[in-house]
């Protein structure tokens, strides 16, 4: 029984040190210099852009306490 | 059912914006500006058939045989995260011309719906490899073909004279709304 509770656990652990890894060594290589206009333009989705705010946890904070009533 | 049909199913009949609404966020946010919405669906289209390649040999290969099969969303959401990643480092790294063009898209696209979706829908229906491959492709292509045809449908209505009440979001919404009752004549045919 405690087989599949450690073969469960490892799955996720490892699915989840698969997605760090990747995202370090993404964030490790730059945006060339030629792409960052293109790329500063791509991220401007207007979905939650629109109210003034943007996609990050941080801005969902800011527009949560915005919203909050008196 | 063969792969042409399968194709032509989950790219119209099927479609995952319109009949599924899947994928609405990135749909609505993008499509303002033609040359942005060609690059996101090109970008969607390889994510949703690399992520189908990956996860349904992960699922049929892997979770079901440790008998862990009800992990598969969380599982689905790491991986495609993961492929995501990958693929924007990979891209970024060996061709800045493909990066310009599809790579810049693929922040947006790691939190999109519709690739999990179809990620989903393929281990829900008995299919093979093959065709969960087809079902993916035509799932992209869809995604691509409505978000360009809706963009051109905006730039349009920009030009046109829509009540002030009415203009920008609301008459977006309304534009698809009508689009996806066009489309829902076509359920049922394959």
């Amino acid at each position: 029984m405690w087989t599949s509770y450690l073969i469960l656990i490892g799955i996720i652990v490892g699915f989840i040190g698969l997605y760090m890894f990747t995202t370090y060594l993404n964030k490790k290589i730059a945006v060339p210099e030629s792409c960052k206009a293109a790329y500063l333009e791509a991220q401007s989705c207007e979905s939650c852009a629109s109210r003034g705010g943007g996609c990050g946890f941080s801005d969902a904070i800011e527009f949560m306490k915005e919203v909050k009533p008196e | 059912m063969n792969l042409i049909a399968i194709l032509i199913s989950a790219m119209i009949v099927n479609n995952i914006v319109l009949m599924q609404f899947l994928g609405l966020c990135s749909f609505f946010g993008v499509s303002t500006k033609m040359k942005s919405v060609v690059g996101m669906g090109a970008a969607v289209i390889v994510v949703i058939f690399l992520s189908a390649a990956i996860t349904f040999p992960l699922y049929k290969f892997v979770l079901i045989p440790l008998k862990i099969e009800y992990i598969d969303t969380i599982a689905f959401i790491l991986v495609i995260a993961s492929l995501v990643q990958l693929t924007e480092l990979v891209i970024k790294r060996f061709s800045q011309s493909l990066y310009k063009a599809l790579g810049v898209y693929l922040p947006l696209i790691a939190t999109n719906c519709a690739v999990l979706g179809v990620a989903l829908t393929n281990i829900t229906i008995d299919q093979t490899y093959v065709e969960a491959l087809f079902n993916a492709l035509g799932g992209g292509m869809g995604y691509a073909f409505i978000i360009i045809t809706f963009t051109a449908i905006r730039m349009r209505l920009d030009s046109a004279s829509v009540t002030k009440a009415l203009k920008g979001m609301p008459i977006a919404l309304v534009t698809a709304g009508l689009m996806a009752l066009a489309f829902m004549g076509l359920a049922g045919i394959i």
